[in-house]
């Protein structure tokens, strides 16, 4: 049986197994939907307004906005994952489209780089993360929850149930360590 | 390992904590000897001092600024200086302000509340600036400009109006009820031209509909356009986190979908909601919703009754409330007058606007606005509720179009019927009477020849009778007719069986059913008659078949129409012989047939041996020699021969303007297909001048709304959409769609068609979306009107998954599609034209998907069927042969593919012409894949000839670039140098200043100068590439390889002491990052350690030292010792 949004919801307050990865699919839908129609509509190279994107998407899932609101991180942790597959899949299939011939008729629009990343790097991010994972999951989902889906650190911090400052340190640590595999890595080709 | 990581970021919280200078101590101290940790903690220390800002700054906007900054007279936003505030409202206040440059002017400038998200508002704005921008009318206020303040408060500049809210107007003036609507329809027109731009208003409320007075009229004026759309995300976003009412300071105007608070699904049909509520006000002084009632209940109730009550009728609300409201308290008026005057018609044009399922609304203001001046003609209105009185009297007034489907098709079959037993009849009577006539005349001499001219008038007579029924029967709409026949059956049941019904009908495809109809029974039965009632008149018999058989052709019935006209065929041959004009006449009818069943090489032929055969006629027509140069064009136009079919179209257009003069329709239908046939050809400009010539004489002569002018109109914004003025093409095609939309209804095929053209201009324009939204409801449509397995239905889901595709969702699109080509293949098998489009998009989908072998044999396939179809040179087949070869590509079989392209150009360059979009990409794809298989001269011999073209078509923005690249290769130097110029204007136009794609692109041009030794052009391009590089890719290689290529430029002009830092660094540089470079750019490596053994080579025999001697022996080590690379 396909459950709604909010029976997820309180199935994972209620500590059900299992209630969280079903709740994982919904979101990708709605998010996948969501940032296809933005990353169409916007100009290139114009940022995925991820933020809003992931709240369009909670209304859009919860549908009453006088909703519950328990399961909120949950919710959040499972936007993240979703956006970084959805900027990832997004440059994949742009990576594919270089390699391709001249399709007529068929438009291969592609869909527009977020600013601050190219589609390569973008790839290249999504690698180093997985790696920064194997070393240390939490910090890698601290970088998904802030950088994909644009939460506070506060809110990450709840969201990871870890206190602000040991986010806050988190924080500056991923980031040095993707900054310099990055750095290292990498780089867009010439 | 494990036990080090934790150690390192431990060491790396503690030195960050420190200053720079301290840090060096501290890690000596705490590492000891450990070289590989206090490597590691020093390489994440320098990464976080390098981290620049943005890097992973989480992808949202800033906050809004904390405080309230208000603006003050005299203080200045951008160019503008506020001279007094005009208004304050929800949103924010409204100033006078004035305009210094360009021009000084007075403006009206609204600056925004706090609490809006200012960048992404200004980001909404700009997208909407150009729509904006396209707005002209003397109702609409201008938006000129947008932007934010200094403390980060959005603003917007629009055109200063001095008036008041139409309702204070209203009242205030004491207006009338007409003068009301009057004032009431320019609003209308005013958001209609709106919609016609593509923008909607979203807003429209009485304090946004302001008049002024010229000259003692009242003019509307229509403000804040698109300031709605650009602050409506953030509505959305706010609803979470922040009070509702604050928001939302106009909800009685809100449309029930807006009331849903998703923010997203709203269209037009939201602002004639509004419009709505506006009239609402305007009529009765009150809005139909209490909103202070059902906000005491609490913002939920408020959107509650938004979405479900219905509001009181106008008369109903004058009569409980009074008109107190409405005129000012006039004591004239009488307010049982007034009620009276609103039931009825007012009544249901309000409601209508005011329905909740915006299906039930009027289509668009125009519509709403048509209904109000029917009223004020004393005409009956559309909104009016079925009744059969009503549509009675509507019948009996109005022209029979305006009758709905179900009517009209009921209607009409039985007019259809009943003329043509009518007409039988009144024929059978003329025979009776001829036969009388005859009988007279043998008693008596004298009256017999007046009796025999009174046998051929009624001979004439019938004819003319028979012709016209056929005419009232060629009007027949038969999709119509399907639709009337399906809703017939299902009003028939109960409603609780409709579902189930409507469920067992859905394969049922109702026009077909309908033709059916019609042959059995009118058609068949006509043919029954003609055979009895004149089987001693073949000459008769041949007329009438002829004219019965070119019905049904019209109708689509063309295998019983062949028949009819084989038969007209032989008694035509009989009575008058064979090369009568009579009995050619007769011939072209079957040649119409045979066009129509696709059997285009029989048409060719017998159109031929028509044109010689009418050349012995000695008084043949005009106008007959012009009706079979359409058949042959037509016919040489489907089988590719598009030279010979202008010649042809061309001779038919000449010979109709002799006859007909200028204006005459036939003429004008064949320049239709003139445009049509110059557009195939690839001559998009000529076919653009040829349509606008021809539209403004149909819209002239025919009217705008005539079918004709509707599809004209169609095929200008389809070649205006194909030349990417997709601004232009949208409102055109709009315009079809609402023209169809209130001719035919929205079930009908025509109308579904015209909303899938747009949709496919909106898929251009990247407004996904709503392209999506328009084809997802076509093919809804489709599914309940025809049936889920009629191919229209298949072709409309075909057109969805291409949107998706469009869209960037191969996933999503790929099963689509795949469905689309399932349900073609068996309703119209594989080998079909509309069958092998949308397998095209399949092809697209699946090498997308990187499922390239699929997508191989599904483009091979198409090929095949292609060329069996059309043969080898119609455009379908080299287009599918050029889909062929691009898939060969994708697999990295350039070799194979070659052959295909070299194949296809010569066609493409024959059929549609050398600088056919088409062609030129398949040109450009021979060439890179020449260029792969080593035949670089012919490459670039290919590529210079296509280059004139290259910022024609959209796909060949890369070219010049490879075209460069080939000749620097080559060693061309004057070709590189003319190129050159013209390369970097293109990249400083395309890309932003100081970007990284611009730095890519002049790398690319100072990479070519490089090679072909033009040394200080190359300098002063890597002078600029270098700091972009440097700024924006610290720490990467890719600054390392142009820090040597401006080394190796200066080194070329032979400027030794200034090339030296830089190559050494550069050389240096890349040493050091060797290891985590990729593969294929580490021959950059090789070649700039290279450049530094040249450098003191060069150098030392220049100005010879030990030192230079000495440098360049142990740079030349370093070389050898580099591991050798692939390149």
């Amino acid at each position: 049986m396909v459950r709604s949004f909010d029976e997820l919801l309180q199935a994972i307050h209620r500590g059900e197994a299992g209630a969280t990865d079903e709740l994982l699919p919904l979101v990708y839908e709605q998010l996948r939907a969501l940032a296809a129609r933005e990353l169409a509509c916007e100009r290139p190279g114009h940022t995925l307004q991820a933020t809003a994107l992931v709240h369009e998407a909670f209304l859009r899932l919860c549908g009453n906005p006088g909703g519950r609101w328990d399961g909120i991180g949950h919710f959040h942790a499972a936007a993240a994952v979703s956006m970084r597959r959805i900027l990832v899949e997004a440059a994949r299939a742009r990576a594919a489209e270089k390699r391709g011939g001249g399709w007529q008729r068929v438009t291969l629009n592609g869909v527009a780089a977020p600013a601050e990343f190219d589609q390569d790097q973008l790839l290249d991010l999504d690698a180093a993360l997985g790696e920064l994972a194997a070393e240390d999951p939490r910090k890698a989902r601290l970088v998904e929850l802030r950088y994909f889906t644009g939460l506070e650190l506060a809110e990450c911090a709840a969201a990871l149930g870890v206190s602000p400052a040991t986010a806050d340190r988190d924080w500056a640590y991923a980031r040095a360590w993707l900054f310099d595999r990055l750095r290292r890595g990498h780089c867009p080709g010439e | 390992m494990s036990d080090r990581r934790p150690a390192a970021e431990e060491l790396f919280h503690a030195c960050r904590a420190l200053p720079a200078e301290e840090r060096s101590r501290h890690l000596s101290r705490l590492c000891g000897d450990d070289a590989a940790l206090r490597e590691r903690v020093e390489r994440l220390l320098a990464a976080d001092a390098a981290v620049a800002e943005p890097f992973l700054q989480p992808r949202r906007a800033g906050p809004a600024a904390k405080a309230e900054i208000g603006e003050q007279p005299g203080d200045t936003v951008d160019r503008y200086k506020l001279l007094q505030a005009i208004g304050e409202g929800g949103m924010g206040t409204v100033w006078m302000a004035e305009q210094r440059e360009p021009v000084v002017r007075k403006v009206a400038l609204k600056i925004v509340k706090l609490g809006m998200d200012t960048r992404e508002v200004v980001v909404r704005f700009e997208a909407e600036r150009q729509a904006l921008a396209l707005m002209d009318h003397p109702n609409i206020a201008k938006v000129l400009d947008g932007g934010a303040t200094a403390t980060g408060r959005p603003y917007f500049v629009m055109e200063l109006v001095k008036g008041v809210p139409i309702t204070d107007y209203c009242d205030q003036a004491k207006i009338g009820l007409r003068q009301r609507l009057e004032l009431f329809t320019k609003v209308c027109e005013a958001i209609q031209h709106a919609h016609h731009k593509g923008v909607i208003h979203r807003d429209i409320k009485p304090s946004n509909v302001l008049v002024t007075l010229h000259d003692g009229v009242p003019v509307p004026k229509v403000i804040d356009f698109g300031i709605a759309k650009a602050t409506s995300a953030e509505l959305t976003k706010k609803t979470l986190f922040t009070q509702y009412a604050q928001i939302l300071g106009t909800p009685e105007y809100m449309a029930p979908e807006q009331a849903e608070m998703s923010g997203l699904d709203i269209d037009t049909r939201a602002d004639v909601y509004s419009l709505g509520v506006l009239l609402y006000e305007l009529l009765t002084g009150t809005k139909p919703f209490d909103v202070k009632t059902a906000l005491r209940v609490g913002f939920q109730e408020l959107l509650r009754t938004i979405r479900e009550d219905e509001p009181q009728k106008p008369s109903t609300r004058v009569s409980t409330r009074g008109t107190a409201a409405v005129v000012g308290g006039r004591p004239d008026v009488n307010v049982r007058a007034w009620s009276e005057r609103l039931r009825g018609d007012l009544d249901w044009i309000v409601m209508k606007a005011l329905e909740k399922d915006r299906s039930r609304r009027y289509d668009t203001p125009n519509g709403f606005a048509e209904d109000i001046a029917r009223f004020l003609r004393d005409e009956a209105v559309l909104a009016a509720p079925p009744s059969a009185g009503y549509r009675l009297r509507k019948f009996v007034h109005r022209r029979r179009r305006l009758v709905a489907a179900a009517t009209t098709a009921v209607l009409l079959l039985l007019a259809g019927v009943v003329g043509t037993s009518w007409g039988m009849v009144q024929a059978l009577r003329e025979r009776d009477r001829t036969e009388v006539a005859r009988a007279e005349a043998q008693q008596n001499l004298q009256t017999a020849q007046a009796a025999e001219a009174r046998a051929l008038q009624s001979a004439a007579e019938t004819q003319a009778v028979a012709e016209f029924q056929a005419q009232l029967l060629a009007d027949l709409d038969v999709p119509a007719m399907g639709i009337g026949l399906r809703q017939a059956l299902l009003d028939a049941v109960a409603p609780g069986q409709r579902d189930p019904l409507a469920t067992s009908l859905a394969a049922v495809n109702f026009t077909d059913l309908a033709l059916e109809a019609l042959d059995a029974n009118v058609f068949q039965r006509s043919i029954r008659t003609i055979e009895t009632s004149f089987a001693d008149q073949p000459a008769m018999q041949a007329r009438l078949l002829q004219v019965v058989g070119e019905t049904m052709r019209g109708l689509g019935l063309v295998a019983p129409a062949r028949v009819a006209v084989l038969r007209a065929l032989e008694l035509a041959k009989l009575a008058f012989g064979d090369g009568d004009p009579r009995t050619l006449a007769v011939t072209a009818s079957l040649l119409g047939v045979q066009r129509d069943a696709g059997e285009f090489d029989a048409v060719e032929r017998g159109s031929r041996q028509l044109l010689t055969a009418l050349e012995q006629v000695p008084d043949a027509r005009a106008s007959d020699f012009a009706q079979v140069h359409v058949l042959l064009g037509k016919a040489l136009s489907s089988s590719g021969k598009l030279d010979e079919a202008v010649t042809h179209l061309t001779k038919a257009r000449d010979l109709f303007a002799q006859v007909d003069g200028n204006d005459g329709s036939e003429e004008l239908s064949v320049r239709h297909s003139l445009v049509v046939l110059t557009v195939r050809r690839g001559q998009y400009a000529e076919g653009e001048r040829l349509a606008r010539e021809l539209l403004a004489q149909l819209r002239r002569v025919l009217g705008p709304q005539h079918d004709q002018t509707l599809s004209t109109a169609s095929v200008l914004g389809t070649i205006l959409s194909d030349t990417s003025q997709l601004a232009e093409a949208e409102p055109i095609l709009r315009d079809v769609l609402d023209a169809f939309r209130a001719r035919f209804g929205d079930a009908h095929p025509r109308t579904l068609h015209a909303k899938q053209t747009l949709a496919t201009i909106l898929e251009r324009q990247g407004r996904l979306d709503e392209a999506e939204r328009l084809m997802k409801e076509a093919y809804a449509e489709q599914v309940r009107v025809l049936g889920e397995g009629h191919p229209e239905t298949h072709l409309s889901l075909g057109s969805l998954g291409a949107v998706l595709l469009a869209g960037g969702d191969a996933h999503g699109a790929e099963p689509v599609l795949a469905k689309a080509v399932a349900g073609l293949r068996t309703a119209l098998g594989f080998d079909h034209d509309e069958t092998l489009t949308v397998a095209g998009h399949l092809a697209g989908a699946l090498h997308r998907l990187e499922r390239f072998e699929e997508s191989l044999q599904l483009s091979q396939a198409i090929f095949e069927a292609m060329q069996r179809l059309h043969g080898p040179k119609h455009p379908h087949t080299l287009n599918a042969a050029n889909n062929y070869a691009s898939a060969l590509w994708g697999l990295g079989r350039a070799a194979e593919a070659v052959p295909v392209f070299r194949s296809v150009l010569p066609a493409q360059r024959e059929v549609l012409g050398p600088t056919h979009p088409e062609t030129l990409v398949t040109q450009c794809n021979l060439a890179v894949n020449l260029r792969q298989t080593g035949a670089l001269g012919e490459a670039i011999e290919l590529l210079q000839q296509a280059e004139p073209h290259f910022d024609d078509v959209p796909s060949l923005t890369d070219m010049p670039f490879e075209l460069l690249g080939m000749l620097a290769e080559r060693g061309d130097a004057a070709a590189v140098v003319a190129l050159v110029p013209k390369l970097v204007a293109r990249a400083r136009a395309a890309q932003a200043a100081g970007s990284v794609e611009l730095a890519r692109d002049l790398a690319r041009v100072s990479s070519a100068l490089l090679q072909i030794e033009r040394w200080a052009e190359a300098e002063t391009l890597l002078r600029e590439v270098l700091p972009i590089r440097e700024a924006k890719l610290a720490g990467a290689w890719q600054p390392e390889v142009s820090r040597s290529q401006l080394g190796f430029a200066l080194l070329g002009q032979r400027r030794f002491a200034e090339a030296e830092p830089l190559l050494v660094a550069g050389a240096d540089g890349l040493l050091q990052r060797l290891e985590s470079m990729p593969a294929g750019a580490r021959f950059r490596v090789r070649e700039a350690v290279a450049r530094v053994v040249d450098l003191y080579a060069q150098w030392s025999a220049a100005e010879p030292t030990a030192d230079r001697a000495q440098l360049a022996t142990k740079w030349r080590e370093r070389l050898e010792a580099l591991p050798s690379d692939d390149r």
